[in-house]
């Protein structure tokens, strides 16, 4: 199956990892397009090097020449891995909506007519083989990760400092998890429901969510709220 | 060395990659070799897709290099990126492996005709009919794969509808 002649290794990234630091702490950028492409393929072999170039991207994105990007990716196996960073940078809360907007069309540009990938695991070797997580993967996927053709579950993003601005996963997916949740459980809250999709559902979404769940009774009306799990939809609370 | 790999050429590259390697490592085969090691398939493939268990795949890809370079392979003549469709496979896959070398270090176990056949569904790939139906010919279980793809289904895993439609063709 095509894809990259070399593997990077456990050094070739950490080398990344430190070039990366080194251009955000001097906030110059001198690194060509061919290398920035490469790392792109990387990433489907390190999550944290994909977060690190997440956050490289949003912070650096207009010092960068999409066509001579673009045309480096196209060299490459996986130009769609590009994608599913753009869409990562879209989806977390480090742009402003000004500048969300010019960055997802300097990343159009980039992968204009780039086809997505046939529906397959976005991160190599880092799963068993048809295995449980495997599975998870598929069908608790991201919309950052489906839009391109991948499937995956992790939000790119350092979460403590750059939450996502919006909900990434489909109602069906959504739907599914939530009654995952309810399971064995009496109660639940909308933080509860945040933290079991790993903060890939907005809050306002949640709300909406929760109170549309025919086996869930809202008690209380200030953000202490919970939500009581009936066992079939006909019985509610006092 | 250039042009397809043939199953004397693979051996050949397993064996040069056992001797070199410093740990133990077992392979699961898929794709195109698993089809000429496991399933004695005569067909063109420039690799063997393959992917290692007890060792990291950046790990296995030094000594792959070295064998490229002493064989006179392609660099990535043996390459783990089947792995990424591989949520489609029943989790009990590796009851029906098949083993098609064995050496000091290496232990290679290629797909069987189900698993084959069930990644050949979501693949649904015009070029891959012709395999399909020859894994079919060979005894493949269609109702153990039809009813598989069924399960993915009911969970919501994408591509099963596309899948069972290219299972409907191979049958007719």
């Amino acid at each position: 199956m095509t894809g990259l002649e070399k593997v990077p290794s456990t050094d070739d990234v950490r080398k990344v990892y430190d070039i990366l630091l080194a251009e955000k702490i001097s906030g110059s950028i001198d690194l060509p397009e061919e290398m920035l492409a490469l790392w792109t393929q990387w990433s489907r072999f390190d999550p944290r090097l994909a977060e690190i170039l997440v956050e490289f991207f949003a912070l650096n994105w207009e010092k960068i020449a999409p066509i001579a990007l673009r045309k480096r990716l196209l060299l490459l196996p996986w130009p769609q891995a590009f994608g599913v960073l753009a869409e990562n940078v879209t989806a977390s809360g480090i742009l402003s909506p000004d500048d969300r907007r010019t960055f997802q069309r300097w990343a159009s540009t980039i992968l204009s007519d780039t086809p997505p990938a046939r529906f397959e695991q976005f991160f190599l070797g880092l799963r068993k083989i048809a295995g449980g997580e495997m599975l998870k993967d598929v069908l608790g996927s991201s919309k950052t990760y489906l839009k391109w053709g991948y499937f995956g579950r992790d939000l790119l993003v350092n979460k403590a400092s750059h939450l996502p601005s919006r909900t990434l996963l489909s109602p069906e997916t959504r739907r599914r998890l939530l009654h995952e949740l309810m399971e064995g459980r009496e109660r639940i809250t909308v933080g509860d429901y945040q933290l079991a999709l790993d903060y890939r559902v907005s809050r306002r979404q949640a709300e909406i969510d929760l109170s549309r769940e025919k086996r869930l009774s809202p008690v209380g009306n200030t953000r202490g709220r919970f939500y009581r799990v009936t066992k079939n939809h006909f019985v509610k609370a006092d | 060395m250039s042009g397809p790999l043939t199953e004397k050429i693979m051996l050949s590259a397993l064996r040069a990659l056992d001797v070199r390697l410093d740990g133990p490592v077992t392979l699961i085969i898929g794709g195109g070799g698993a089809m000429i090691l496991a399933h004695g398939f005569p067909l063109s493939t420039s690799d063997i897709d393959a992917f290692p268990k007890k060792m990291e795949i950046a790990q296995l890809d030094v000594f792959v290099k070295e064998v490229a370079r002493a064989e006179h392979l392609p660099p990535d003549w043996l390459n783990p990126y089947f792995s990424s469709f591989t949520h489609t496979l029943p989790s009990d896959y590796s009851d029906r492996l098949i083993l098609v070398f064995e050496g000091k270090r290496i232990e290679a176990l290629a797909l069987g005709k189900e698993e084959m056949l069930i990644m050949k569904c979501f693949a649904h790939r015009q070029k891959d009919v012709g395999h399909a139906r020859a894994l079919i010919k060979k005894g493949a279980d269609i109702g153990f794969v039809e009813s598989h793809i069924e399960k993915l289904k009911q969970k919501g895993i994408p591509g099963c509808e596309a899948a069972l439609d290219f299972l409907d063709e191979l049958i007719e």
